[in-house]
C-alpha cells in the first residue's frame, strides 16, 4: 500500500516538475524593442504620485534604448482595479503591469496570468546582477515570493515602495489628560489612556477601525498573527487574536474607543485635536499634517511604532503595494521587466521616495531632506519613522499573500462588528470565522 | 391632459373665513420641500466650505470658496478643452474636447437615441398589431424586469467581449465593444420599461385615427410615423429625461466595461473621486457632486412639463 | 409571380400574414437586445449555477451550489420546479385539445408533429450552445503568452467549433433543424391554408416543458441519491425524503387553506362558517409542518444567505408601504386646489433624478453618529439621546425597548430606507397624481350630494379608482427592493458588519471577494425565484381587488 502510494507521489512530483520545465520561459535572446507597456496603477490624477510617476514614465519613454513606451492609466483604488483584472482576466485583454497587493496577485497568478519574476530577476541577460541584488530590500520584497503550494517560491510581484501602518500620539492631550507626555509603551498604557480620553469632556477615545489591516496589527502587537505560515492554515482561533478581539469589545464597552464612518475619519480627528490616538498608513502622514495646518491644530504630535503587550514589545505592519507582471509575448513581458527595473534604480528610488515619502526598496540610498522634493511634504516626519525603523527590538508583520486572504479580508470586519455589538462572544465567533476562513482556504488556495 | 390639473374645486366648500386647512395642506407641502431640497441644498452650501466647516455641518460657509470647483474639476478630470492652434498662423484647426462630463453627454446621446429606435417600433406592434404570441412575448419581456441585476452580471460581460470580439472582426477596432460606446449603450437600448410606458400610451390612440389612415391607403409605417409619433410628444420625452437620468447615474456596469477615460462616464469619475485611495476632502467630492447634478438638473428644468405628464399619461393603467 | 404575390397579400389571409411579418420586424430589434441581455443571462446563470465556476468554468457539479445556499430545501424547491414544469406540460397538452377541431383531421396530428419536432430542434440548440459556451470561455487563458491579436481570438473561436462533443451536439443540432424544415416545408405545401400558429407553438411548448421537467426531476433524484449515499457513507441519517413530502404537504395545504378561504367568503351564510373552519384547519396543519420540517430542511444552508432574504423582507416591509402612502399623501394634498402646484411636484422629483453616489455623502453626514451630526442634533431639541445611525447595528426595536420578537432591522438598515424612501416618494406622488387626476369629478359630485364626508369618500371612492395605480406601484417597488443594491452598498459602514447585507449585496460581495461564480450564480437564481414567485403572488393577490373603472 505504501508502496503504491510512494510511487504514486513520485510520480505526481515528477509529472509537476515536468509541467514546471514546460512552463519555463527563456528570456534570453529576446528582443524587447518598440513594445508598448500598458501600466494600470493606483495613483489618483493631480496628487503627488501620479505626477513624480509620470515624470518617471517620462523619463523611462524618453531615455531607454529600446524604444519601450510605457503606457500609465488611473484605475481607481485597488477595489476597481481588482474589479477590472476580473473583467481582464475573462476576456484575456490583460493590460502589462498592474498594481495589487500580494493576496490579490496571488488570485490572479492563480489563473495562471502572472509572470515569474525571478525568471526575469535572476535572468543573465536582463535580471539584476547579484552584487546589484545586495543593494535591494529583500526582507521587503520577498512579501511577494510565495512560498507555499501551488506557487512554489514564485515571485507574482515586484515592489519599488513600501508603506507601513504606523501609530499616531498627541503628546499634548497624552499629558493634558495626566499621564507622562511620551507615546504609550505597552498596550495597557494605550487602553488607559484611551479610557481617560473616552471620560474627559474635552477628547474622545481612540477611533476604532474595524478593517482587516488594522485589526491585524493590532493582533501582531499581541505578539500574534491570523496565518499560521509554516502549518499554512488560519489561525483566527488563537489566543492573540481572542485577546485582540476582547480589547476591541472591552474599549468600546467603556467608551474608551469609538467606531466612525467617513474613510479616514480617525487620522482626520487625530488631525483636528480630539483624539490622543490614531492608527493609519505611512502613506497618510502628509494628509494629516496639512488637516493639522489647516484646523489650526497646534498640538505636538509623534509617529511611533504600536505599543506591544508586555512580552512583545513595539510591532509594525507591512505594507507592500506592488505591481505584478501578467502575461504577454516574451518580447512585452522584458520590455515591463525593464520598466520595472528602471523604478528600482537608485535614481528612480530616491526621486520617488523624495517626491511621495514612501519608503524606498533599496538599502544603499538615503533619502534626506535634500531629497524631498515636493515643498508642501512634511519629510521630517518620514524621517522621524525612518527613525523608528532602526530600533532592534522591533517586529515587523505582514499580511499572508493568499487568494483567500481577499476574501477573508471581507469577512473578517462582520465579525468584529458583531462581537463587538455584544451579540456574540469572541472565543465562538473565531471559532465559526476560522471554520470558514478554512473552507475558503480550501476552495480558493488551490 | 388637462385631466391632471383639474381639482376638486368644484366641490370644494366656498370659503368661510380663513381657512385653516389650507394652512395646514401649505405646511405639509412645505415640509415636504425643505426634506425634499434640503439635503441638496446643504450640499450646494457645503461646496463653497473649508474642511472644518464641512467636518462641524455648518449650515453656512463663512466664504464663498469657489476655488473648490476648479481644484474639483481639475482634480476629477472632468472636462478637458483642448484647442489646437496652427502654431505658424495661429488658426484654430481642431478642437478636442475630452473628460468624464464629455463621455457622459456622448454615453447618454446615443443611448437615448438607440432606445428610442428600438423601443418604438417593438411597442407600437404591441399595442396596435396582431400577431401570433403577441401575449406571450410581452409577458416574456416583462418577466425580464424582474431579474436582479447581479444575475445579468457576468453573462453580460462576456457576451459584450464576445459580441466585441465578432463585430471587431468585421469592421476593425473602430467595432470593438468593450472600452467603446456599444458596451455602455447597446445593451440598454431595448428598455422593456420603454417598452411598457410607450405601449401604454400608444394603446390610448384612438382606433378612427388607424381607420381613417387606413382609408388613406396608410399602412402601419407610415401611420406610426405621420400619425403616432407627433402624438407622443410626452412619452417621448419621458424616456430621454428617464433615459438621461439613468446613464447619467449609471455606476457599476460601466466601472466593470471601461479600461481608460476614452469613454469612462461621470459616475465612475465621481465615484473614483470619491473613494480615491488618499484621504478625500469633503468639501470638493461636494463640489465635484453639485458639478455632476447640475446637468442633470438643467434638463430636468427644462424637459419637467412634459416629463411629469408623460408619467402622469403613461405610467399607469394596467 | 409577382402578380400573385400582390394577390395573395390583398387577400385577407395575405393582410394577416403580412401584418405577422411586419410586426416580427418591428419587434426584431428589441427581441434580439432582450434575448441576448436578459434571457440568455438567465440560462446562463442557471448553467453556470451548475458548475463549479471560480473566473473559468471548472467541472460539472449538479445541485452542489444549491445545496450549499440552502441546504436540503435545495432539493426541495428543485422536486417542485420540475413538477411545475410537468404540470405546465400536461395543461398545455389539454389546451392543445380542446384547441382541435371534434374530428381530428391528419392537418392536426401534422401540425402536432410539426411543432414536436421544432420544440425537439430547439432544446437541441440550446444544448448545443451551452456545450459550446464553455469551450469559448475559456480561450482568454488558451492565448495567453502569444500575442493576443483579434485574428488569434477568431482562430481560437473557430477551432472550438470542431471540438468533439460541440461537434456531435451541433450534428444532432443541423440534423434536427434539418427535419423541422422538412416537416414545416411539407406541412406548408400539403396544407397551405389550414394551418394554425396557436397549434403548433402550443406543442411546441408542450414538449420543451415536459423534456425540460424530466430533466430537472432526473437531476434531482440523481442529486438526492448521492447525498443520501454521502450521508450512508458518513453513517448519518439524512431525512430528505420525509423533509420532501412534509414540506410539499404543508405547502399544498397552505395552498388549499388559500383556495378555500376565496370560496368560502362567496359562499352562502350556513355554509361561510364550515368552510371557513376547514381553511383555519388545513392553513394550521400546513404551518405546523412548515415549521416544523423548514428549519430542518435549512439546517446545512448559507446562514448569511438566509440573513440577507430576511433583511431583504424587512426593507421592502419598511420601504414600500411609507413611501406610498407619503406618496400618496402629498399627491392628495397638491390635487387640492392650491397655488404653485407644478412647483411642489418639480421639486419634489428632484430626489429621484439625483444620482446616489452624490446624494449619499449628505446621508453619511446627516446620520454620522457623532453628537455634532443634524440627525443627533435634531434628535436633542426634543431631548433625546444621540444615536449611532448608519453605525448602529443594533435592532430598532432593542433600541426602543420592545421585546425581542419586535426587535426588527438595525437602525443601520433603517437610515438605508429613509434614504431610498427620500428618492422614491417624489416619483410615486407625481404618478399618484395622475391617478387622481383620472378620477372622472362627477363620482365626487355625486358622493357629495349624498352627503358623505371627507375621509368617507377618499375610502369608498378615490383609493378603489387609484388601485390599479397603487398597484402598478407596489410592484415596481417590491422588484425594486428585492433588488436594491446601489444604495445599501454606497451607505453601509463596517461597524454595521452584515446587518444591512441584503442578499443582492452578500451575492456580490461573494462575486467580488471570492470570485465564487457558480456559487453566486446559484444564489443569484434563487434570488430571481423568489422574486418571481412573489410578483406571480402579488398578482394573484393583490390583482384581484383592483378596480379598472
Amino acid at each position: 500500500m505504501y508502496k503504491k502510494l510512494s510511487i504514486f507521489l513520485m510520480l505526481l512530483v515528477l509529472s509537476l516538475g515536468l509541467a514546471q520545465a514546460q512552463n519555463e520561459v527563456s528570456y534570453e535572446g529576446v528582443d524587447p524593442s518598440g513594445q508598448t507597456v500598458v501600466y494600470w496603477h493606483q495613483y489618483s490624477d493631480d496628487s503627488t504620485q501620479a505626477n513624480t510617476m509620470s515624470a518617471l514614465i517620462d523619463e523611462f519613454n524618453s531615455t531607454n534604448e529600446y524604444g519601450i513606451t510605457v503606457e500609465a492609466i488611473h484605475q481607481g483604488s485597488y477595489g476597481p482595479i481588482e474589479d477590472l483584472m476580473n473583467t481582464a482576466i475573462l476576456s484575456g485583454e490583460l493590460p502589462n503591469l498592474v498594481a495589487g497587493y500580494a493576496n490579490a496577485v496571488a488570485g490572479w497568478a492563480n489563473e495562471g496570468v502572472v509572470v515569474d519574476i525571478n525568471l526575469l530577476l535572476n535572468s543573465p541577460e536582463w535580471g539584476i546582477p547579484a552584487e546589484e541584488q545586495q543593494n535591494l530590500n529583500f526582507d521587503l520584497l520577498d512579501v511577494n515570493q510565495l512560498d507555499f503550494p501551488p506557487f512554489h517560491g514564485m515571485r507574482v510581484a515586484w515592489a519599488n515602495q513600501n508603506s507601513l501602518n504606523v501609530f499616531y500620539t498627541n503628546l499634548d492631550i497624552v499629558e493634558a489628560l495626566g499621564f507622562e507626555r511620551r507615546a504609550p509603551q505597552t498596550l495597557a498604557e494605550f487602553e488607559e489612556i484611551s479610557c481617560a480620553a473616552g471620560a474627559s469632556d474635552m477628547y474622545q477615545g481612540y477611533p476604532l477601525d474595524t478593517g482587516t489591516s488594522h485589526f491585524e496589527s493590532f493582533v501582531a502587537a499581541h505578539g500574534g498573527a491570523i496565518f499560521d505560515k509554516d502549518a499554512g492554515e488560519y489561525i483566527f482561533g488563537s489566543d492573540e487574536v481572542v485577546a485582540t478581539m476582547e480589547m476591541f469589545t472591552r474599549m468600546l464597552d467603556n467608551n474608551c474607543a469609538y467606531l466612525f464612518a467617513e474613510r479616514y475619519q480617525n487620522t482626520g480627528d487625530f488631525s483636528v485635536g480630539i483624539t490622543p490616538f490614531a492608527a493609519g498608513s505611512s502613506a497618510g502622514i502628509p494628509f494629516i499634517t496639512w488637516d493639522a495646518a489647516a484646523a489650526e491644530m497646534t498640538d505636538e504630535w509623534i509617529i511611533t511604532a504600536f505599543p506591544g503587550a508586555e512580552s512583545v514589545g513595539p510591532t509594525l505592519q507591512l505594507f507592500v503595494p506592488s505591481q505584478a507582471i501578467l502575461t504577454a509575448t516574451a518580447e512585452a513581458e522584458v520590455a515591463t521587466w525593464l520598466f520595472v527595473k528602471f523604478l528600482a534604480g537608485a535614481d528612480a528610488q530616491l526621486a520617488w521616495s523624495g517626491a511621495t515619502g514612501y519608503f524606498s526598496i533599496r538599502n544603499d540610498i538615503e533619502v534626506t531632506a535634500d531629497d524631498f522634493t515636493e515643498p508642501r511634504m512634511p519629510f521630517e516626519r518620514f524621517l522621524e519613522v525612518q527613525g523608528i525603523l532602526q530600533d532592534e527590538s522591533l517586529s515587523v508583520y505582514s499580511s499572508p499573500g493568499l487568494p483567500s486572504y481577499s476574501a477573508v479580508r471581507g469577512i473578517v470586519p462582520n465579525v468584529i462588528a458583531e462581537v463587538v455589538n455584544g451579540d456574540s462572544e469572541a472565543a465562538a465567533a473565531l471559532d465559526e470565522l476560522n471554520g470558514e476562513a478554512a473552507e475558503l482556504h480550501d476552495d480558493l488556495d488551490s | 391632459m388637462a385631466e391632471s390639473t383639474r381639482n376638486l374645486s368644484s366641490i370644494a366648500k366656498p370659503p368661510s373665513g380663513f381657512d385653516w386647512s389650507k394652512l395646514g395642506i401649505y405646511t405639509v407641502l412645505f415640509a415636504g420641500v425643505i426634506v425634499a431640497v434640503g439635503p441638496f441644498l446643504w450640499m450646494i452650501s457645503a461646496s463653497f466650505m473649508t474642511l472644518s466647516e464641512v467636518s462641524l455641518t455648518r449650515l453656512l460657509p463663512e466664504n464663498l470658496l469657489w476655488e473648490n470647483y476648479s481644484t474639483a474639476l481639475r482634480r476629477a478630470n472632468f472636462l478637458d478643452i483642448e484647442l489646437v492652434t496652427d502654431p505658424v498662423t495661429g488658426i484654430l484647426q481642431s478642437i478636442s474636447v475630452s473628460g468624464y462630463l464629455w463621455n457622459s453627454l456622448r454615453i447618454t446621446l446615443i443611448s437615448v437615441v438607440g432606445s428610442l429606435a428600438v423601443c418604438i417600433p417593438a411597442a407600437y406592434a404591441f399595442a396596435r398589431m396582431n400577431f401570433v404570441g403577441r401575449n406571450v412575448i410581452f409577458a416574456l419581456f416583462l418577466s425580464t424586469m424582474m431579474i436582479p441585476g447581479i444575475v445579468m452580471l457576468i453573462p453580460h460581460l462576456l457576451t459584450v467581449i464576445w459580441l466585441g470580439r465578432l463585430s471587431e472582426s468585421l469592421f476593425g477596432p473602430a467595432g470593438a465593444w468593450f472600452n467603446n460606446w456599444p458596451s455602455l449603450t447597446v445593451p440598454f437600448f431595448a428598455s422593456v420599461f420603454n417598452i411598457f410606458l410607450l405601449r401604454q400610451f400608444f394603446l390610448q390612440i384612438p382606433n378612427d385615427l388607424w381607420d381613417a389612415a387606413r382609408i388613406d391607403g396608410a399602412g402601419h409605417p407610415r401611420f406610426l410615423r405621420s400619425v403616432v409619433l407627433p402624438l407622443s410628444k410626452a412619452p417621448i420625452m419621458t424616456i430621454i429625461t428617464l433615459g438621461f437620468i439613468g446613464s447619467w447615474n449609471a455606476l457599476m456596469w460601466p466601472l466593470l466595461v471601461t479600461i481608460n477615460d476614452d469613454w469612462r462616464p461621470i459616475a465612475v469619475g465621481l465615484a473614483n473621486f470619491v473613494t480615491a485611495d488618499t484621504p478625500g476632502d469633503l468639501n470638493l467630492q461636494m463640489a465635484a457632486s453639485v458639478i455632476t447634478v447640475i446637468p442633470i438638473l438643467i434638463l430636468y428644468f427644462l424637459a419637467q412639463k412634459q416629463f411629469t405628464e408623460g408619467i402622469a399619461q403613461t405610467g399607469i393603467r394596467g | 409571380m409577382g402578380n400573385s404575390a400582390r394577390e395573395f397579400f390583398a387577400s385577407r389571409r395575405g393582410r394577416v400574414v403580412k401584418e405577422n411579418f411586419t410586426a416580427y420586424l418591428f419587434l426584431a430589434p428589441a427581441a434580439t437586445l432582450i434575448g441576448l441581455f436578459g434571457l440568455f443571462p438567465v440560462a446562463f446563470a442557471f448553467f453556470v449555477s451548475l458548475h463549479r465556476w471560480r473566473r473559468f468554468p471548472d467541472h460539472y457539479s449538479g445541485l452542489a451550489n444549491y445545496e450549499k445556499a440552502l441546504g436540503n430545501l435545495a432539493f426541495i424547491l428543485f422536486f417542485w420546479l420540475a413538477l411545475l414544469l410537468l404540470a405546465t406540460g400536461f395543461l398545455l397538452i389539454r389546451r392543445l385539445r380542446a384547441n382541435l377541431s371534434d374530428s381530428r383531421r391528419v392537418v392536426d396530428y401534422a401540425q402536432i408533429a410539426c411543432g414536436l419536432v421544432l420544440g425537439y430542434s430547439i432544446l437541441l440548440v440550446v444544448d448545443w450552445f451551452f456545450k459550446l459556451i464553455p469551450i469559448v470561455m475559456v480561450i482568454p487563458r488558451q492565448v495567453r503568452g502569444q500575442n493576443t491579436s483579434l485574428e488569434l481570438f477568431m482562430e481560437k473561436l473557430g477551432e472550438s467549433f470542431l471540438h468533439a462533443d460541440v461537434l456531435l451536439a451541433g450534428n444532432q443540432m443541423l440534423a434536427a433543424l434539418l427535419c423541422s424544415a422538412l416537416v414545416v416545408a411539407v406541412l406548408l405545401r400539403r396544407f397551405p391554408h389550414q394551418l394554425r400558429g396557436q397549434v403548433i407553438a402550443q406543442s411546441m411548448g408542450v414538449i420543451t416543458a415536459i423534456l425540460g421537467g424530466i430533466f430537472l426531476l432526473q437531476l434531482t433524484l440523481a442529486e438526492i441519491d448521492a447525498a443520501l449515499a454521502a450521508a450512508r457513507e458518513s453513517g448519518e441519517a439524512l431525512p430528505i425524503w420525509s423533509q420532501l413530502v412534509f414540506v410539499t404537504c404543508g405547502a399544498c395545504l397552505l395552498a388549499l387553506a388559500w383556495v378555500i378561504f376565496q370560496r368560502g367568503i362567496r359562499a352562502t351564510e350556513n355554509r361561510r362558517f364550515l368552510v371557513l373552519i376547514l381553511a383555519g384547519i388545513s392553513l394550521a396543519v400546513g404551518g405546523y409542518l412548515l415549521m416544523a420540517e423548514m428549519p430542518a430542511a435549512l439546517t446545512s444552508a448559507d446562514e448569511d444567505l438566509l440573513q440577507g432574504f430576511w433583511i431583504t423582507i424587512m426593507y421592502a416591509l419598511g420601504t414600500v408601504p411609507v413611501q406610498l402612502s407619503i406618496g400618496l399623501l402629498l399627491a392628495y394634498l397638491l390635487f387640492q386646489p392650491i397655488r404653485y402646484r407644478a412647483f411642489f411636484r418639480m421639486v419634489y422629483f428632484i430626489p429621484y433624478i439625483t444620482p446616489f453616489v452624490a446624494t449619499s455623502i449628505v446621508f453619511r453626514i446627516i446620520f454620522n453618529a457623532p453628537e455634532t451630526a443634524p440627525a443627533n442634533r435634531m434628535l436633542s431639541i426634543f431631548g433625546i439621546e444621540p444615536q449611532r445611525w448608519i453605525l448602529e447595528r443594533n435592532p430598532v426595536g432593542e433600541l426602543l425597548g420592545l421585546p425581542d420578537f419586535l426587535a426588527g432591522p438595525a437602525l443601520a438598515l433603517v437610515v438605508i430606507m429613509i434614504y431610498s424612501t427620500w428618492t422614491y416618494i417624489g416619483y410615486d406622488a407625481v404618478i399618484f397624481l395622475a391617478g387622481l387626476g383620472n378620477i372622472p369629478g362627477e363620482l365626487y359630485e355625486a358622493a357629495r350630494i349624498d352627503g358623505a364626508s371627507g375621509w368617507r369618500i377618499f375610502r369608498h371612492i378615490t383609493l378603489p379608482m387609484l388601485s390599479p395605480t397603487v398597484f402598478f406601484l407596489s410592484l415596481v417597488a417590491i422588484i425594486g427592493t428585492f433588488q436594491a443594491f446601489t444604495q445599501i452598498w454606497i451607505l453601509r459602514t463596517g461597524a454595521v458588519g452584515s446587518k444591512v447585507n441584503t442578499a443582492s449585496v452578500y451575492i456580490f460581495d461573494e462575486l467580488q471577494n471570492s470570485n465564487r461564480y457558480g456559487y453566486a450564480s446559484s444564489m443569484a437564481f434563487v434570488l430571481f425565484a423568489m422574486i418571481l414567485a412573489l410578483t406571480l403572488f402579488q398578482n394573484r393577490v393583490m390583482g384581484r381587488r383592483v378596480f379598472y373603472g
